[in-house]
């Protein structure tokens, strides 16, 4: 009988260590380089809204849209952030309840494909490929409803598969909340449910009460939605741009993970009907990503088993040259974990710095709405408390006039034009980024706006530091 | 030990076709405008040891991204010896070693030693790959010799596994010169596929180097240009040239200037052998050898790569094929009535090719060489950098950048490095206006855009833009002519602002 690498308690115990590691890297990172706020932009309005609940604000507005009053968006993980903060502080909840839902679902992952007949082998090469793929680290590294949902999702189906009715029973409860998450994640696992219940008879029963009861409920609660994973719709991504991280994606897979998958689908397809399911999933999921980035995050479980099968299928390989095998096996690996590498090197300094955060504190002793770029308009809400024009959450007003408006702003060189549209939002406050300047939004020092604000006596720099500048604007 | 004759005409091919290489090179003791880029990394590595890739002088400040290991090789040499003479010497020896690598290649083509040579003398004299590799300390003299190095040991390997590590060695040193080495695995890839349709038999080792060399590639370009990528996108493909200039180097190449810059004899002979084997015969070493041709030529169709680098390639295999074809024709000539005229036959033939190849190439090398810098250029360069503020920036078009950097020691505005640059496009419009417009306004406002406090207005300029003089720059309130030769510099004045 072939031996294991591992025995089975042994490799949990090593799956529950390594997802440890390769989770807090990001909040290691940080901390050796001081810098003690979380990573991110997109946890800081999950923050505001933790806060909001805490303080019994319940589902109210949110004040910190230039002249808008659009609902702050509520889902069960907030209440859970805020629950436990009654008795841990939130500081440490924000940052390790994520770590902790991702050791648990790597662990869940584990078990459910040993349960469904994965070899040893395969489930523990799948689960280390889960692991160090950027999609795994960024849903399990930042405080926000994905890394929730995920672990939901997988523990309900472990459940679900279970022999025991009772803790299929127990299922239908952890399903059930799944609607509280919004629309698109209560869709996703209810094809999901579909597909496993057409390929288990047995669970047919189980489907039959929670899709129903799932849709009944999506059409009651209150809509939230993941905004953070859906396409942003101001960035004109094409087909490889959104998928490929290396070429830009923010949620999207290495290239070698993608080449990887292939041959292994390719392989899995010449395997035992008992992969069937999977390679159904997979093109379930396939479809789903190419309409929403979300869908990756879902995706992203069943690319590290196809991952696993063409490793399985380079290592049972025949070589001729044996140097060559080992330099490609080398090679393939060093190249699955440089999109890893390189995207914690890019989550650790994704979060605001020490220069970013004393210039908030500066803006929130000021009165009046904001101007930035969108991408930091959480951090602008979170630490200066101000409204501002624009933020990432494209959601309860028309961000595709705001966008314009706000480009206007940038790109023109036209004073009076500019002033009508700042006096319109009654901006006072412009916070520049040194990003902004790099590209994001600007190419050059006199381009738009930094033309006129150099040259206006209607802004003023306020405060400057190595990476922020603050303008004011006053109409004389 | 005594040389064979081969041996000794290998050598002689190879010593006449860097005689003449030197010959030119030396006849200017500058170099063209696109060495500059080059001469620089070299110096800086002599200086400090490292490249320089951040640069506060290019585009007024920009990183570069590069492979170095061409630079580093020319810094060791000059160490002991002059740049200057390092940066014409050694360019030339690794071009002109192309002669022995061919001849290695055709050789284990063909088994012929003839036809090896007849290929090695042929290859000295590729026009595109001599003229453009004589005098401007280009990478891709040593590029070209070991892509072919690396198919010498990859068909060398079919006889002995050993000769893997050679291979291994040498890509490995091919991906730390220059990316041009994905031509090479394109190549090998559609050489699988051409195996595969053919049914000629492909061997198993043949697969996992290729695949290896595949994922290495993709692996290490990644790596390397992961912040180009995150930048361009997929784009960088064509490395953020602006679509303008694109569209220039393809539109300057017609098919009949292509065909001659490979070489009319290699082209011709390349055509009818690569109709013959996909045709009529099948031979595993000519399939190999025109897989690559089919990439270079898909590559150039769909302008993903430099016309000059496709056609570099492109000539090179064609006068691979033709060692084939040379031993084809002349035992055809020998069974024929005309087997007592082979070799005034083949007299002939290298006539042909004299005419069609050596001459151009030389005709090329000419115009090279009157295309480097000129003394008066580098006196107006040197005449910036004594008199003019340390962090000026000069306008310069396009050719002219790396002058700017290299000799004046000043920023520059737009130069022929384009990754990392987010604004190129624009740059290349702008400076296109400044030089050619004839409104002071439009100029004035473009210069401020980018902070311009002079402008360089050389030969190079009015052969750039087509124009004689610029049509604004009389008007001395905004523009005073500081520098009055050949080259003319003008320090810019004016500010434009907006109405308060």
């Amino acid at each position: 009988m072939k031996k294991n690498l591992l025995n089975e308690k042994t490799a949990l115990v090593f799956v529950i260590v390594l997802a440890a590691i390769v989770l807090s890297m990001p909040l290691l990172f940080r901390a050796i380089h001081k810098e003690s706020s979380l990573p991110g932009k997109e946890p800081y309005y999950h923050s505001r809204v933790v806060e909001a609940i805490s303080n019994d604000e319940g589902p109210g507005k949110d004040p910190l849209l230039v002249d808008e009053r659009r609902p702050l968006l509520i889902s069960p993980y907030h209440y859970m952030v805020s629950y436990l903060s009654r008795g841990i502080d939130e500081a440490y909840v924000v940052r390790f309840l994520p770590i902790l839902l991702g050791i648990l679902s790597a662990v869940l992952f584990f078990l459910m494909l040993r349960k469904h007949g994965v070899s040893y082998d395969l489930s523990l090469i799948s689960v280390i490929v889960l692991i160090s793929s950027p999609n795994f680290i960024y849903a399990y590294t930042l405080s926000t409803p994905l890394c929730l949902i995920l672990f939901i999702n997988l523990l309900a189906f472990f459940l679900l598969s279970s022999k025991s009715k009772y803790l299929s029973a127990v299922s239908i409860l952890l399903f059930l909340t799944i609607p509280f998450f919004g629309v698109l994640d209560t869709v996703i696992t209810l094809v999901l449910i579909l597909i496993y219940a057409v390929l288990f008879k047995e669970k047919r029963l189980y489907a039959f009460v929670i899709i129903p009861a799932c849709a009944l409920l999506l059409t009651f609660v209150p809509q939230s939605g993941l905004f953070s994973a859906v396409n942003n719709p101001l960035i004109n991504h094409n087909f490889f741009g959104r998928v490929v991280l290396e070429l830009g994606s923010e949620y999207g897979f290495g290239f070698f993970v993608l080449l990887l998958a292939i041959i292994g689908f390719l392989t899995s397809l010449k395997l035992s009907k008992k992969y069937l399911l999977f390679n159904i999933l997979f093109a379930g999921l396939i479809v789903f990503s190419i309409f929403f980035n979300h869908a990756f995050f879902y995706l992203n479980f069943a690319m590290a088993l196809l991952v696993a099968f063409a490793f399985d299928k380079f290592l049972k390989m025949k070589w001729q040259i044996s140097i060559i095998r080992d330099m490609t096996l080398f090679v393939v690996i060093l190249g699955v974990l440089f999109s890893t590498v390189s995207f914690i090197s890019r989550s650790a300094v994704s979060g605001p710095d020490e220069n970013v955060i004393v210039s908030l504190a500066y803006l929130e002793q000021k009165q009046g709405n904001v101007l930035s770029h969108y991408s930091y308009g959480f951090w602008i809400e979170s630490f200066a408390q101000k409204p501002v024009l624009m933020d990432s959450l494209f959601k309860g007003y028309d961000y595709k006039k705001r966008a314009f408006d706000s480009n206007s702003i940038y790109y023109s060189r036209n004073l009076e034009n500019t002033k009508n549209i700042l006096n319109k939002y009654e901006i006072r406050y412009i916070w520049i980024h040194k990003d902004m300047k790099n590209g994001l939004v600007w190419e050059n020092e006199n381009q738009g706006l930094l033309f006129l604000l150099k040259n206006s006596v209607d802004f003023q720099k306020v405060y400057n530091n190595t990476e922020v500048e603050i303008w004011e604007y006053e109409s004389k | 030990m005594r040389l064979k004759r081969h041996q000794i005409l290998l050598i002689s091919i190879f010593v006449l076709v860097l005689a003449i290489r030197l010959y030119f090179a030396f006849q200017t003791p500058n170099f063209t405008n696109n060495a500059y880029f080059n001469l620089r990394q070299i110096e800086h590595i002599k200086e400090t040891g490292l490249p320089l890739y951040e640069d506060n002088l290019s585009y007024g400040g920009r990183t570069y991204i590069f492979t170095p290991l061409f630079h580093y090789i020319l810094a060791f040499f000059s160490l002991v010896l002059p740049l200057a003479f390092v940066a014409k010497l050694l360019p030339n020896i690794f071009a002109a070693s192309l002669v022995f690598i061919i001849y290695l290649v055709s050789k284990e083509i063909t088994k012929n030693t003839n036809a090896a040579l007849f290929a090695s003398f042929m290859a000295g004299f590729i026009p595109v790959f001599f003229s453009n590799t004589i005098n401007s300390v280009s990478i891709f003299s040593l590029i070209i010799p070991l892509n072919f190095l690396v198919i010498y040991f990859f068909l060398k390997t079919r006889e002995n596994k050993k000769n893997v590590v050679y291979m291994l060695a040498l890509f490995f040193t091919l991906l730390l010169i220059h990316p041009a080495s994905f031509i090479l695995i394109l190549g090998f890839l559609v050489y699988l596929l051409v195996v595969e349709l053919e049914n000629i038999g492909l061997e198993k080792w043949e697969v996992e180097v290729i695949l290896f060399f595949t994922a290495l590639i993709v692996w290490f370009n990644l790596v390397v240009y992961k912040n180009a990528f995150l930048v361009h996108g997929p784009n960088l493909i064509w490395r953020n040239i602006p679509p303008q200039i694109q569209s220039l180097y393809f539109s300057r190449t017609s098919i009949a200037e292509a065909i001659y810059q490979i070489g009319v004899v290699p082209f011709l002979c390349g055509v009818y052998l690569i109709y013959s084997y996909f045709y009529k015969y099948r031979k595993k070493n000519i399939h190999f050898i025109i897989s690559f041709i089919i990439a270079a030529f898909v590559l150039l169709a769909f302008k993903l790569i430099e016309p000059i680098l496709g056609l570099m390639f492109l000539g090179t295999f064609l006068v691979l094929l033709l060692s084939q074809f040379y031993m084809n024709f002349t035992f055809y000539i020998e069974k024929t009535r005309l087997s007592n005229l082979k070799k005034g036959i083949v007299i002939i033939l290298i006539a042909v090719f004299v005419v069609t190849s050596i001459i151009p190439s030389i005709s090329y090398a000419s115009i090279e060489v009157k295309n480097s810098v000129t003394d008066s250029d580098i006196s107006a360069l040197a005449w910036i950098r004594e008199n003019t503020p340390k962090n000026s920036i000069v306008l310069a078009p396009l050719e002219e950048g790396h002058l700017i950097t290299t000799i004046s020691r000043r920023k520059n505005v737009l130069d022929d490095n384009f990754l990392l640059i987010r604004d190129a496009k624009q740059r290349y419009e702008d400076t296109r206006i400044i030089y050619t417009t004839q409104y002071e306004t439009n100029a004035v406002s473009l210069l401020n855009q980018y902070n311009v406090d002079y402008i360089y207005f050389s030969n190079g300029a009015k052969k750039a833009y087509a124009i004689p003089r610029m049509s604004y720059v009389n008007e001395k309130k905004c523009f005073e002519l500081v520098y009055d030769r050949d080259v003319k510099i003008y320090k810019t004045l004016c500010r434009l602002e907006e109405n308060k």
